[in-house]
């Protein structure tokens, strides 16, 4: 009941912030600052505002990648140039027949593709230091049957880096520079609110289907230039927005790759739960119990409120084809978060060990059991 | 040549504002924000105001335009050019404020019948046309995720602004007012079903010559048409096939 009231407080809040901020009232309140007379007040106040109607702007802009794409407005389709790793045990394999014969090929075959779609922190090709010693670590435990592949740019559906062939591309790549350089610098803002606007259009109803289309067709073409072949289970790997990336994908990869099983490991992830949870056969959703981000993903998005028992979302945990595993005091990202190798949970192991056990426990198929209630 | 087209175009903008120059063009925003403040006020001061009509049309189309853009994934799934988008964009628009024009045309007849006195149709023009001020922030829904929500409370302001509007011109209270503004959506949409069906038709029309092709609107339709491609051609049966070989943006990548 408190819950209710709290969430219903917030929308009523929302909503009167909205009109506030929209209509000429705002004219009076956000002038209250002159009275105080101080240049230095008056900057920031201009320079907030500056800021938010440029946010609005960004927002405004940002299905356009999408839809332009499947328009054809960029001409040259999705970009395929970017190599994914491929594991040295596997041989190169010929994949003329890739869709004639599920199951027919010899046992040196792969026996599950691993797509890793990174957090919302992704600007190119190269991870940050601390990502990187995830995928290296996990992709060295894997058995030599699996395939896995981690170069996808998972909030592009063109599968295009900020730093190369866009009117902005100087820009991230001077932020990049910088958070070489100071790796605690705040720039990674500007990358994060870009990609979370990404989030959002695979989340809208509207520009989903489009954008979801296209990172559909980004995974699609990796795992082909990997020579995968039908009837493979996939797992899809999808780290914070990477994991609502990979939901909003799901449809999509069912239908071309003719219904093969396809698993979601959310890491720390913030879904919708309105697309591809219905077409899901299992979703992993792992997440620290200091994890904001993922809590507020579970009140932001209304299909996963425990009150529209209809949904995608609440059918699919009442299936038991969500599962959600705790991760401990754990946070979303940073030195706190689930891929730190260094910060130790109270048992002694470190985050990042506990994370790879639990994530090769799900690949081997360890992990059994219903959905937990928790939502 | 630049130059040339410069001048010609700052001419004709400056021809344009003379023009228009004087009344309710002066104090357009002061009666904008008038409007979206929901002041009886300015809806009663604009009637006396030169241009006040034209300028009350002016709003309609920009919210009209505002208005279409929610509508855009339309336009890109049936993968409309650059140009031909612009122009739909416009055409929209200007639908937009025909449909206008018959609602102010049905909400007129009511009041008329349901007002003692006679209500001129300009005079409902007006006050209608300043009540779309909220829809000209419409463009807003353009935003993901949060634009549905922002839909809704523009469309609930505007209708606000519609009963405060007619209740400020009217004798009529502000319930009686939302009544005839009821009504004459009601209205609205019978003539839609009926006799305004050779309009739609002729508007459709329109549409798909903007657009350069027959568009589809279906939801289910567009959705459909977004599975085109996934497969490889040779999986494809073979009127499908040769409609993916048409898509240019689909690059299908055969395997290496």
């Amino acid at each position: 009941m408190r819950n209710r009231l709290i969430k219903l407080s917030c929308v009523v809040l929302l909503a009167v912030g909205a009109i506030i901020l929209l209509s000429p009232v705002n004219e009076q309140w956000l002038d209250w600052y002159l009275i105080f007379n101080s240049k230095l007040l008056n900057a920031v106040l201009d320079l907030a505002r500056v800021g938010l109607i440029a946010l609005l702007i960004a927002g405004l802009l940002s299905p356009f990648e999408a839809l332009g794409w499947w328009a054809g407005w960029y001409g040259d389709g999705i970009e395929t140039s970017i190599t994914c790793k491929f594991p040295k045990q596997l041989p190169a394999i010929e994949t003329d027949d890739s869709l004639a014969q599920p199951n027919q090929y010899p046992s040196q075959y792969p026996s599950r593709y691993i797509v890793y779609l990174d957090g919302i922190s992704q600007s190119c090709a190269d991870y940050p230091q601390r990502v990187q010693n995830f995928l290296d670590t996990l992709s060295a435990s894997l058995p030599p049957d699996m395939v896995f592949i981690q170069d996808i740019m998972a909030y592009s559906a063109l599968n295009r880096p900020l730093t190369i062939q866009r009117p902005f591309s100087k820009f991230w790549r001077w932020v990049n520079r910088i958070e070489d350089w100071n790796p605690k610098s705040p720039l990674d803002i500007f990358v994060n609110l870009r990609n979370t606007f990404q989030v959002a259009v695979s989340t809208d109803n509207r520009y989903g289907p489009v954008f979801n289309r296209g990172t559909a067709q980004v995974i699609l073409n990796s795992l082909r230039q990997q020579g995968y072949r039908a009837g493979v289970p996939i797992t899809l790997l999808g780290y914070s927005g990477g994991a609502q990336v990979a939901l909003g994908a799901v449809t999509y990869l069912k239908y071309a790759l003719n219904d093969v099983p396809i698993e979601v490991i959310s890491l720390a992830g913030v879904v919708s739960g309105n697309n591809g949870v219905g077409e899901i056969d299992r979703l992993y959703h792992l997440r620290g119990n200091l994890d904001l981000l993922a809590k507020i993903g579970a009140i932001m998005f209304p299909k996963r409120w425990p009150l529209l028992a209809w949904s995608d979302w609440n059918l699919a945990c009442t299936e038991g084809r969500v599962q959600i595993i705790s991760l401990g005091p754990v946070t979303h990202n940073g030195p706190t978060g689930p891929i730190d190798p260094v910060t130790q949970l109270p048992n002694g192991r470190s985050h990042l060990s506990q994370t790879l056990e639990i994530l090769m426990s799900i690949l081997m198929g360890d992990v059994k059991g219903k959905g937990e209630g928790e939502r | 040549m630049l130059n040339f087209g410069m001048s010609v175009l700052w001419n004709s903008s400056w021809q344009l504002a003379q023009a228009a120059s004087g009344g309710a063009f002066d104090n357009l925003w002061m009666l904008i924000r008038g409007a979206l403040a929901l002041h009886s006020e300015t809806f009663q001061s604009l009637q006396n105001q030169p241009h006040s009509l034209l300028a009350a049309l002016t709003i309609v189309f920009i919210a009209g335009f505002a208005q279409s853009l929610s509508q855009i994934v339309v336009l890109f799934v049936n993968q409309v050019r650059p140009s031909r988008f612009a122009l739909s964009l416009l055409i929209s628009a200007l639908f937009f404020v025909v449909g206008f024009c018959f609602w102010a045309m049905s909400i007129w007849g009511i009041l008329n019948i349901s007002f003692g006195g006679y209500l001129p149709f300009n005079a409902v023009v007006r006050t209608l046309g300043f009540s779309y001020a909220p829809l000209m922030l419409g463009v807003l829904v353009v935003i993901p995720y949060f634009g549905s929500p922002i839909f809704v409370i523009l469309s609930i302001w505007t209708l606000l602004a519609v009963v405060v509007g007619i209740e400020s011109i009217t004798a009529l209270s502000r319930w009686e007012a939302f009544g005839s503004a009821a009504l004459g959506w009601v209205m609205l949409q019978l003539i839609q079903k009926t006799i305004g069906q050779p309009i739609a038709s002729l508007g459709q029309w329109i549409t798909n010559w903007a657009a350069g092709e027959e568009l589809i609107t279906n939801r289910n339709r567009l959705l459909e048409e977004l599975y085109a491609g996934l497969k490889s051609q040779r999986g494809l049966p073979p009127d499908l096939a040769k409609k993916v070989e048409g898509k240019s943006s689909l690059p299908l990548n055969p395997p290496k």
